[in-house]
């Protein structure tokens, strides 16, 4: 097509087509312009893909997990229907292999980490948050000579005189740190709900707050980790000490458990026996490959034996997607792998080659499928053993 | 065509699947609205319009008929819905006389002959379009960033730049035609 000759006026005119804001005068010159021939109508119609299409660039979301409960009460006024229920209810445990391996996104330390200052507060202490956003790592030095790698999705907080009177940050994510050593002043990190002191150490903490437990393992050294009340308090009971390759997992949900017995004890007569339920949220496992906890730091990242909705957070942050399953069967499967520097896709790939399970990616949702066609394939070397 | 997953899930929605409906309302919503938005300029509305769009797929799975691609058919789907909305309500060039709306419509028939959304991909020709921007001269470059991006509309932009709202039109309609002859080859036809 040749280039089209158009004036301003005739511009706004088609500019106005579309904004759905004619004035007669511009609908009239329009028209006349359109009935001349056919090209210029065809003119007009691509013109319009341009301007549909542009509106896919506006950086403005509206929220659809606000708008989805919204439909939900819409057609559950309506009509409940039944929802198929995954046909496979026995709980698998298949050691699959993923043959292919996963990525790092950026390369370490390079870019990625945004630090910026907090105002002052009135004590007069700034500080500093270093964050590492979903879908890369990052690592920094502290004015110590202490190092720190984040994960994605992580937020590390310290006051602006780190390392002069006291080392202490705070932790929203997964880090990995190499501590200098210091007898005198103590390197503690504190999370949501507990706090970890070391010396000269290397250990890792892992502390998002979608997930339930906080796991601390660690590497080399020495560390102790005390629980910590709901003021930020250290509770009153004896702390925990870490040797090398352990690891220390505190759940979240069993610091509620011990809350709701006490809350629960005035029905209960007083003659029971005082309710001493309280499962010790810490644990600690010794003899921990340290490496499977460790690596994602590195280029590789091992895991073994792994149940993929365990992998999914991973995955999430990673990438910055959000995993959907269809089947809830296909939690329970369980992969093997070294992933290094994979796509998005190629991972996703890798899954389904590995496992009866097929996906479909829209923008930056994953839904997970089982692949009900493959299963028998995957399932009969296993009956054989 | 579909690929593999796509017509999984289609089958899925079919048979009712509550989470794969989640899946294709979750995926799209926001930009459907991003689409809608663009032609009914009411925030509201448009969202009002995104959502009955859901509640037919899900109340008449039945006539989910899909032939080129999930997104390419929900964007198709909003389009008639967004233009029946428009002229249902007489919404439509509301300051023109019932005799010319109904020339435009003649020559400019909204149904699949004049239909603007034939042909394309619509997430590649955005994406097209994003990566052409930095080839507009700058005052467009401008106007069209904050139209198109930031969703001002033409008066807000006026005030932001100090120009006159033709200016803006005139710009964002320079830009259409730059677009247009950048992407040329993208264009089917």
């Amino acid at each position: 097509m040749k280039e089209m000759n158009i004036s301003d006026s005739l511009g706004e005119a088609i500019e106005g087509y579309y904004t759905n804001k004619l004035t007669q005068s511009q609908a009239e010159e329009l028209l006349a312009w359109l009935g001349k021939n056919e090209e210029n109508k065809h003119y007009l119609l691509e013109l319009g893909k341009v301007w549909y299409a542009s509106s896919q660039l506006s950086t403005r979301e509206t929220d659809a997990n606000n708008a989805w409960t919204n439909l939900l009460d819409k057609i559950e006024g309506d009509s409940i229907r039944p929802m198929p229920k995954p046909e496979l209810r026995i709980k698998i445990s298949v050691l699959y292999r993923v043959a292919a391996a996963v990525l790092l996104i950026a390369v370490l330390g390079i870019g990625s980490v945004f630090v910026f200052r907090f105002p002052k507060t009135k004590s007069q202490i700034a500080y500093f948050e270093a964050f590492a956003p979903k879908g890369s790592r990052s690592f920094i030095t502290l004015s110590d000579g202490s190092t720190v790698w984040l994960n994605s999705g992580t937020k590390l907080r310290y006051p602006s005189n780190f390392g002069k009177e006291s080392r202490d940050l705070f932790l929203e994510g997964e880090a990995y740190f190499v501590v200098m050593n210091n007898p005198v002043m103590p390197f503690r990190v504190e999370t949501s709900d507990v706090w970890i002191t070391a010396i000269g150490t290397a250990f890792n903490v892992k502390a998002y707050s979608d997930e339930g437990v906080i796991e601390t393992t660690l590497e080399k050294g020495e560390v102790r980790i005390d629980e910590l009340d709901e003021s930020k308090m250290k509770v009153e009971s004896t702390p925990v000490f870490l040797k090398p390759n352990q690891k220390a997992v505190y759940v979240k949900s069993n610091k509620n458990l011990s809350v709701n017995n006490t809350v629960q004890k005035s029905p209960i007569p007083s003659n029971e026996p005082v309710n001493k339920i309280k499962t010790n949220p810490l644990r600690v496992d010794s003899y921990v490959d340290t490496k499977l906890t460790t690596s994602w730091k590195d280029r590789r990242w091992i895991f073994k034996s792994e149940k993929l909705i365990k992998l999914v957070p991973i995955l999430e942050r990673r990438y910055d997607i959000t995993v959907t399953f269809r089947d809830s069967v296909l939690s329970s499967y369980k992969f093997t792998g070294i992933l290094k520097e994979e796509s998005l896709e190629q991972v996703l790939k890798a899954i389904c080659l590995a496992a009866p399970i097929r996906y479909e990616i829209m923008h930056n949702q994953v839904l997970f499928f089982e692949n009900s066609g493959q299963k028998n394939k995957y399932f009969k070397p296993i009956k054989n053993n | 065509m579909l690929n593999l997953a796509e017509k999984y899930l289609v089958e899925s929605i079919k048979k009712g699947d509550q989470k794969s409906f989640e899946f294709l309302f979750k995926s799209n919503y926001s930009n459907l609205c991003k689409y809608a938005r663009n032609i009914i300029h009411n925030e509201i509305t448009a969202e009002d319009l995104v959502m009955d769009i859901f509640v037919r797929i899900w109340e008449s799975p039945e006539k989910l008929v899909i032939s080129t691609s999930i997104s390419g058919y929900l964007y198709q789907c909003i389009h008639n819905h967004c233009i029946n909305y428009l002229t249902r309500k007489h919404k439509q060039f509301s300051e023109l006389n019932a005799e010319t709306i109904e020339q435009l419509n003649v020559l400019m028939p909204a149904d699949t002959s004049g239909d603007p959304l034939i042909g394309i991909n619509i997430v590649e020709l955005t994406n097209r379009i994003d990566k052409s921007i930095e080839h507009l001269p700058e005052e467009c470059r401008k106007i069209f960033i904050l139209s198109r991006k930031e969703e001002l509309s033409h008066k807000e932009i006026a005030a932001q730049l100090g120009i006159s709202e033709n200016t803006v039109k005139v710009q964002i309609y320079r830009a259409l035609i730059k677009m247009h002859i950048l992407l040329k080859e993208f264009l089917p036809g």
